[in-house]
């Protein structure tokens, strides 16, 4: 089943495309790249999903349902979540309540206190930050800051989850961590949508890709079709 | 004798004719016809003029509201109402009577604003006469505009030493309130020695009205041999007195004073009552002597000593303008107070009241608009009014003030919810209470 | 000889738990809101004349007054957020420019109600007398209601603490106070925050209305002066900080004890000195981020 629908999407910042006429699917289970240089409309693609602004023209639908044009907390609680480029986590609480959030807000139906704790333990557990739980989470490493923001984002009961760059950042060892925290996100049975710069993390972990360059979608296949097509080439190496 | 003896005769004869010809006419004869009267001309308005326009700039808005609207704000409708209600002012120039139209200007409380009103009421407007603004340091402003326009300047709320000071070069002013040294600080000191108070606490306010009446309290107080233990100032915009209060209950003063006005003079009193401060003599500048002050603590005022003085006691006309201003102002009191005598001011109002009775009877005596007789006429006149014969003490070819011997009272009290008169005794209606109660239990 | 130095840290508390409510109700609403309240002074004038009117035109207790008023701010607060407000984020593309059109309504805000105020109450300074009987602490003298105002804005400070530190809203407010927009993709209904905020901002300061006409005179263009104060204390607490706006309310209000004490003319003087110094030398504040 298509778990996330794009129809002609398109967004105008001022007189200029950032995001034009773009279609995607996404199937439920897969793990989906998106790629693209610099200011290709990623992350505004992302914007649009998770809800902070509408596209116009243009729909998005997630589980067949129109979602475009909702407030981001209602798309959240849909099972939408996302975490973000520039790591956004509330610097001065703890970790456990930053991943606590996820699970007393953004869950399709409310959750009591002590289960939401619970929950919230359990996937600290599951990001390898039990340790750290008490933790101011502007204290921690990039790397686990990003999974506190995983682990929040999880939290949310998300059925699909958008990771941006998620290996932004990172050496070689923390790379390969953050490729198996995908699989094993994947063998919890959530759909991941991520962006990714680092070629090997997104060829290595991806089912499909789709490439997106001045706002257009310019490409779409399989990472093997995507390392062997012409037009992405030239665009990377064009650059 | 010959013909030539005849003709000697005869020649003299013809000299005496022709010198008695010539030497004719400088008999003055001719009549003068009886004298007339000097005819002044008419006014050149006289089949035009509808009224007589009355022009001042209050402040009906901001701060200084809370005296204005309860001194001589009320009193100038009353006033212009009654004269209204006569036919109006029967001006002699215009062989007839006219009315009075009274423009007031909203000066903010600001005095920036208020001059640039009182100069466009005198020379855009070019009304017939202007009432004062209030508050001291406004009269101050204003009297030398209107002085140099020509304009008569009856003083209002405020008055102080600097200003009567200027007065010998200020022939239009009229000072009219008393102040300071003349004469409540005096007064309230014969009291305080016909009472054995040996030492006095104050606080004043930090600005030209505060800084006067400190300064002559300690000159009285020293005169008399009383002790100042404590004093300090406030800035105008002071709220919490709390730590004054507390220093003048240390200081163990037998009396003690706050030459304050409103707010903080409401502010001082409401926290002595939390201190459970209660010296034996407490004195409490402008604003106590307000009825809205009897209104907000009733019976914790007993006792409570205050500047002015009049009541209803005081003369039937007093009585009279009581009830002239209950009729004018009585619901509104009773509205915002629940006090139908809510906005009388036992200190100045019979004052203003008085001074323009006397000013209307002026205009009359004079039958002129032309403010350079009616002025002549005011220096120099006695009339009746509810303050009893009243008139100025001039300063030589320059302003005046209004006579000692004219002023209703010093020194007031609340007792039972009265404000009488306590000081000089002369004018006094009640026995002074001393020393202050406690405070009645709430 | 002055007033003893017990005299004046208990007043000092006493006004500096007034400004901590204040200050605490301006911090919700412009570090959580990213409104500057320019007519937060208002509503504390608003909280005493409404305390006046019910006191003698009801009898009611001043304190229990509390328990009419405190609703009503708050839902004016909580409507004024989401109508408004939430109108003037949606036509502004970014932060800064929310901020500046949200200060601009402010102004209006301001003038609207103290104008409203004046046509209701008039100009003259009002007051009434409650609980003023003087009580003795170890040796120092001060008035009932004073103490019982203390009390209150201390109850009242730390139920709104572990309001935020335990309660699930809080931990929503917490988290829409460092960002709004994470906050709202995480799944909390930020609008509603937000207006919740603003609302429990406004709440503030009518309580501390309430308390302060238990003590002082009040009058219908009193608030400019209390606004300049929270702005102060907010910045000496930190801004973002709660916890700091509470702290800083009960230093700034020795601080203005003591100059009172020993120069009263330089009372409001000292307060603009301690905001210019505090600028230069440490603009996060004492807790601030």
């Amino acid at each position: 089943m298509q778990i996330l629908e794009g129809e002609g999407v398109t967004k105008y910042f001022g007189g200029l495309a950032a995001v034009s006429k773009v279609d995607f699917s996404v199937t439920k289970g897969e793990v989906f790249g998106l790629i693209g240089p610099n200011g290709a409309g990623k992350t505004t693609l992302f914007n649009l999903i998770s809800g902070a602004f509408a596209p116009k023209p243009g729909v998005i639908k997630f589980r067949g349902e129109k979602i475009s044009g909702l407030s981001p907390h209602k798309i959240c609680r849909r099972g939408v979540a996302r975490t973000f480029q520039d790591v956004r986590v509330f610097a001065n609480m703890p970790a456990l309540q930053n991943v606590l959030l996820g699970s007393l807000f953004g869950t399709p139906t409310g959750m009591s206190e002590a289960e939401a704790n619970k929950r919230a333990i359990e996937l600290l557990d599951f990001v390898g930050l039990s340790a750290m739980k008490d933790i101011p989470a502007g204290g921690l490493t990039l790397v686990n800051q990003k999974r506190v923001e995983v682990a929040r984002a999880l939290a949310t009961r998300a059925e699909l989850l958008m990771l941006d760059e998620l290996m932004a950042g990172l050496n070689p060892t923390e790379t390969a961590e953050a490729m198996e925290l995908v699989t094993r996100i994947r063998k919890r049975g959530v759909t991941i949508f991520m962006i990714e710069h680092v070629m090997k993390a997104i060829m290595g972990v991806c089912d499909r890709i789709m490439v997106l360059h001045h706002g257009e979608k310019i490409a779409e296949g399989t990472p093997k079709e995507i390392a062997t097509s012409k037009k992405v080439i030239e665009v990377y190496l064009g650059e | 004798m010959s013909k030539r003896l005849l003709l000697i005769p005869l020649a003299l004869l013809l000299v005496f004719s022709l010198v008695a010809v010539s030497c004719d006419g400088d008999a003055d004869v001719t009549t003068t016809p009886p004298p007339t009267e000097t005819t002044v001309p008419p006014p050149d308005d006289y089949d035009t003029r509808t009224s007589i326009v009355i022009g001042a700039a209050r402040p009906i808005s901001g701060p200084l509201n809370m005296i204005g609207d309860y001194a001589l704000g009320p009193l100038l409708d009353i006033w212009v109402d009654q004269i209204n209600a006569a036919g109006g002012l029967y001006i002699d120039e215009y062989d007839r009577a006219l009315p009075v139209e009274l423009i007031i200007y909203d000066d903010t409380s600001d005095l920036g604003t208020m001059t640039t009103l009182l100069e466009r009421l005198i020379l855009e407007d070019q009304v017939d006469f202007i009432m004062p603004p209030c508050s001291t340091a406004f009269l101050y402003a204003a009297a030398p505009i209107a002085n140099e326009h020509g304009y008569i300047f009856l003083g209002g709320e405020g008055g102080c030493t600097t200003l009567t000071a200027l007065l010998p070069d200020l022939p239009y002013v009229f000072g009219v309130l008393n102040y300071s040294d003349y004469h409540q600080i005096p007064a309230l000191a014969d009291l305080f020695v016909e009472w054995g108070v040996e030492t006095v606490a104050y606080i004043y306010i930090a600005d030209l009205h505060g800084i006067e009446y400190a300064h002559t309290s300690e000159s009285e107080f020293l005169l008399r041999g009383i002790q100042v233990v404590y004093s300090e100032g406030v800035p105008p915009e002071a709220v919490d007195l709390t730590p004054q209060l507390q220093a003048a209950m240390n200081s163990g003063a037998d009396a003690f004073c706050a030459y304050t006005y409103p707010p903080i003079s409401i502010f001082v009193y409401g926290q002595a009552m939390g201190l459970g401060y209660n010296p034996d003599v407490f004195v409490i500048g402008p604003g106590a002597n307000f009825q809205f002050y009897y209104a907000a603590f009733g019976p914790m005022t007993e006792g409570l000593i205050g500047f002015g003085a009049w009541n209803r006691q005081t003369s039937p006309e007093a009585n009279a303008l009581v009830d002239l201003m209950v009729a004018a102002t009585g619901d509104a009191g009773l509205a915002l107070y629940g006090d139908e005598e809510g906005f009388l001011d036992w200190w100045g109002q019979l004052f203003y009241y008085g001074a323009l009775q006397f000013f209307e009877q002026a205009i009359v005596e004079a039958g002129t608009l032309d403010q350079a007789v009616i002025r002549g006429v005011m220096a120099t006149s006695t009339f009746d009014t509810c303050l009893g014969p009243t008139w100025f003490d001039m300063r030589d070819g320059g302003g005046g003030l209004l006579a000692l011997e004219c002023h209703p009272g010093q020194v007031g009290q609340w007792q039972n919810g009265i404000y009488e008169v306590i000081g000089p005794a002369a004018n006094a209606t009640a026995d002074a209470i001393y020393p202050k109660p406690p405070f009645p239990a709430p | 000889m002055f007033a003893s130095i017990l005299d004046i840290i208990i007043d000092g508390l006493f006004m500096g738990g007034i400004y901590a409510l204040l200050a605490m109700g301006l911090s919700l609403q412009y570090g959580v809101a990213r409104v500057l309240n320019v007519s937060h002074g208002e509503f504390i004038m608003v909280g005493a004349f409404l305390t006046l009117a019910l006191h003698t035109g009801l009898g009611m207790n001043p304190i229990l007054t509390l328990v009419i008023i405190g609703p009503i701010i708050f839902i004016v607060g909580y409507l004024l957020h989401r109508t408004l407000f939430s109108a003037l984020l949606k036509s502004s593309p970014s932060t800064e420019v929310f901020e500046g059109k949200s200060l601009l309504a402010t102004f209006g805000l301001l003038f609207i109600i103290q104008n409203v105020a004046v046509l209701i109450w008039g100009s003259a300074t009002r007051s009434y007398s409650y609980l003023a009987s003087p009580v003795e602490i170890a040796g120092a003298i001060t008035s009932l209601n004073r103490m019982v105002t203390l009390g209150i804005t201390i109850a009242i400070g730390l139920a709104f603490y572990i309001f935020l530190a335990r309660s699930r809203m809080g931990k929503a407010i917490r988290a829409a106070a460092q960002d709004p927009a994470t906050a709202g993709i995480m799944g909390v209904n930020i609008n509603n925050v937000l207006a919740l905020c603003f609302g429990f901002g406004l709440l503030m300061a009518g309580i501390a209305g309430v308390l302060y006409s238990m003590c002082f005179g009040f009058y219908t263009t009193m608030g400019l002066g209390f606004t300049i104060i929270a702005i102060i204390v907010v910045v000496l607490g930190g801004l973002g900080s709660i916890p700091g706006s509470f702290i800083g309310g009960f230093i700034l209000g020795i601080v203005g004890q003591i100059t009172n004490t020993f120069e009263a003319e330089l009372t409001l003087a000292a307060y603009y000195f301690i905001f210019i110094v505090l600028l230069l030398v440490r603009p996060k504040g004492i807790m601030g981020k």
